[in-house]
């Protein structure tokens, strides 16, 4: 056996196996396998549903523009569960990011507890879709719950507060969003130790008081952080289903029905044909309506941001 | 000739089975004379039914060696997708559980078998099924499903708070009796009643039925007029106004899960967040009894309030048996449908769970064991016993359309018209639940 005429005469194929690209792009293969199949082809395969009649369970007939005049035209839930989820994400988003904001504020500190008081504070993002979660938020907030028991002993007219009820429901919604600062706090503690302390002992010397310190020296160094965390947690509102379909279920009078539930029952309703074609024009409008945000806050970024 | 011929034939048969198999009734035809053959059986259910069902196929194996059974039991939404499939490849189980609602489309598309000849010859017993209950299962002048158990619409009610304020509720009461019922229930315990909500057909039904119509709607669209339906919504908006029929603010207090345990005829610390009253079907009797007893609460049963109890109320074959055209043992399967439908053994196996049994005679028989097991059967089989002397043929098969319709007009429409404020009149939610049930006929 000549090792020499097997190092000399490697087949194309073994040569090809060797090098590094190949390599590359055997490791890259699951992702790109993944992408394919879970991203790719499903959304090209709903935007042509988009244009169609489609009930999963016979062949999709194109009927091209007419879910789109149907949704804009000739549908009160889609606007309804629309200005539900604008109202659900722009109120939300923000007071969740301030709350994550000053929860990481009074976690900055030296202690020997901090792992456990980071843990604590993050499990409700972990635990906060679950239905056992919903659950719990419908204890807290029902008109003899906890909430109210609690509230009334200071105000004595909050005895049987209905929380459900049209106009204060979608706030019990937005407080278990807010709830759920976690990933939020852990981005905003992470960059709070990266403000150099050099800043700090300057405005010590120059003799400025720690709300003067926040506002000049820890605010803007942080609005990178804020930025980030206010794309991500919008981007994620627009798109929350949980809380909505296991808390409220949409009640009462749709008022706290979000578009993804809306979307979600279309197309998977308790009785009735599938309206495919329908929820996918519906999940290609919302894709827009992210895009649009995202541009918009992308847009406001350089008059707020301070990128040193 | 050839009739006399059957007859004579079926004559024959049932001396040997008399003779020879008196214990179980399948009829004319000796299942011992099969061979051995596997049946295959195919159902929806729970885990409680798929017990009781295995029991009974045992039982009737133990009683025929040679016949075992090939059991499929599936959950509902997973069985039509199997069923189709199997049909598609001409490889249906021998006998398949059916429902009221899609039966005419399996007849339609040839799977199922008629039993007409079978019942002629005897080789089906159907002598103790009311006409009604018996017509349910026809498709123009075929037979191809047989009625597994019988449910009503039910008035589900908290007896023990009735009782303590020395109110009755009468059988069959018109709609302004119930009213006044409710009124008085409300003014002394503010306790309310929750009714209309939600996307179900079953309240506008029973109203359309209350003003002489067989059923809401049919492949055309809705039956009664646009004025008539307004009168629905019309007694909602009054209701709502009267404080004691919850709004949908005081309903999404109550539940959003449609768990039955939640359901505030059970479940609710307060009598704020209480109805006296569920409007549910009489099978449901026992989980809500089950779940009441916590409570200390006993519930009574009585029929959906109506205009004209007798015209709205029916009774409602819950699930069907059929065989199917591709069997390949249609005489053996006929006999394991007879004793499914009239062994009073089988059916005590079967407890009752699809329903009091259609064969009325057998259910009464059956009752003292059966109430052993479940005091709650006896309440239910009496509730029906009263149903079939005051009811009205059952309307026919929902259309089509009927699952969308609810979603998308008979939710929204109770939404607005439940409001504390309503959306609209209720002559506009009259007209619009018209056009727009309607226009989803057309175009379904």
């Amino acid at each position: 056996m000549s090792t020499k005429a097997i190092k000399r005469e490697r087949a194309p194929f073994q040569a090809w196996l060797q090098k590094e690209s190949t390599a590359g792009l055997v490791f890259s293969l699951p992702f790109i396998v993944g992408f394919l199949m879970f991203m790719a082809i499903p959304m090209g395969l709903s935007l042509y549903y988009s244009f169609c009649k489609y009930d999963i369970q016979t062949a999709p007939q194109w009927i091209g523009l007419d879910n789109y005049v149907k949704i804009f035209t000739n549908d009160k839930i889609f606007s309804k569960a629309l200005g539900v989820t604008c109202y659900f994400a722009l109120v939300g988003t923000p007071l969740k990011v301030i709350f994550a904001l000053i929860v990481a504020l009074i976690l900055n500190h030296k202690s020997k507890a901090i792992g456990l008081y980071r843990a604590v504070y993050y499990l409700p993002s972990i635990i906060g879709g679950s239905v056992a979660v919903a659950i719990l938020w419908r204890r807290i907030f029902e008109s003899n719950g906890t909430l109210n028991a609690i509230l009334s002993t200071v105000f004595p007219g909050m005895a049987g507060y209905n929380w459900f009820s049209e106009g204060p429901a979608i706030w019990v919604l937005i407080i278990l969003t807010v709830w759920q600062f976690g990933s939020s706090m852990l981005i905003f503690l992470s960059s709070l130790k990266q403000i150099p302390r050099e800043l700090y002992e300057a405005a010590d010397v120059d003799g400025a008081t720690k709300f003067h310190q926040f506002w000049t020296v820890t605010l803007p160094l942080l609005t990178p952080t804020i930025f980030f965390n206010l794309v991500q947690q919008t981007i994620n509102s627009f798109l929350a289903f949980t809380q909505s379909k296991l808390i409220t279920n949409g009640a009462p009078r749709n008022s706290t029905l979000f578009y993804t539930v809306y979307q979600y029952n279309k197309a998977f309703p308790s009785a009735g044909k599938s309206q495919m074609g329908y929820a996918s024009a519906l999940a290609w409008i919302m894709l827009l309506i992210v895009s649009l945000v995202t541009i918009l806050l992308f847009w406001t970024r350089k008059k707020w941001v301070y990128d040193g | 000739m050839k009739k006399l011929l059957s007859v004579l034939l079926a004559a024959m048969m049932l001396l040997a089975v008399v003779s020879a198999y008196a214990e179980l009734k399948v009829g004319t035809y000796d299942p011992a004379s099969a061979g051995n053959v596997e049946l295959r059986f195919g159902w929806w259910g729970n885990q409680k039914r798929d017990a009781v069902t295995l029991e009974a196929l045992n039982f009737f194996t133990e009683n025929y060696p040679n016949v075992t059974f090939n059991p499929n039991a599936q959950n509902w939404s997973n069985y039509w997708a199997l069923m189709s499939t199997y049909a598609s490849n001409n490889d249906l189980p021998d006998i398949m559980q059916q429902d009221y609602a899609y039966l005419q489309q399996w007849v339609e598309a040839g799977d199922l078998l008629d039993l007409t000849p079978y019942v002629e010859s005897g080789a089906l017993d159907v002598s103790g099924l009311s006409d009604s209950i018996l017509k349910s299962g026809m498709v123009g002048d075929g037979l191809y499903a047989l009625c597994a158990g019988v449910n009503a619409p039910s008035l589900l009610y908290n007896k023990t708070l009735t009782d303590s304020l020395d109110i009755t509720v009468p059988d069959n009461m018109t709609w302004d009796e119930f009213e006044e019922i409710s009124r008085k229930i409300y003014a002394a315990r503010g306790i309310g009643v929750a009714y209309g909500e939600g996307n179900s057909e079953n309240p506008l039904t029973y109203y359309a039925r209350g003003l002489g119509y067989n059923a809401l709607w049919d492949a055309n669209g809705v039956i009664p007029t646009a004025e008539e339906m307004a009168g629905y919504y019309e007694r909602l908006v009054k209701c709502v106004a009267e404080g004691w029929m919850f709004d949908t603010d005081e309903q999404a207090n109550v539940s959003t899960t449609g768990d039955l345990n939640m359901h505030p005829l059970v479940f609710g610390k307060t009598d704020d967040v209480r109805t006296w009253c569920a409007f549910a079907f009489s099978n449901q009797l026992a989980a809500f009894q089950a779940a009441a007893t916590a409570d200390g609460i006993e519930l009574g049963i009585t029929a959906w309030p109506s205009a004209n109890p007798q015209a709205s109320n029916y009774m409602k074959p819950g699930q069907f048996f059929s065989v199917t055209t591709d069997t390949k043992n249609p005489d053996l399967a006929v006999a394991f449908l007879n004793y499914l439908i009239n062994d009073p053994q089988g059916n005590i196996k079967l407890q009752a769970e699809r329903g009091v049994p259609a064969n009325s005679a057998m259910a009464v028989e059956i009752a003292d064991e059966l109430n052993k097991l479940d005091a709650t059967y006896g309440t239910a089989a009496a509730y029906l016993a009263i149903v079939a002397e005051n009811s009205s043929p059952i309307f026919p098969p929902l259309p089509a359309y009927a699952g969308t319709a609810n979603d998308e007009v008979i939710k929204y429409l109770s939404d607005e018209m439940l409001a504390p404020k309503p959306g609209m009149t209720a002559e506009e939610a009259g007209a619009y639940f018209v056009e727009n049930v309607n226009d989803l006929a057309a175009n379904y």
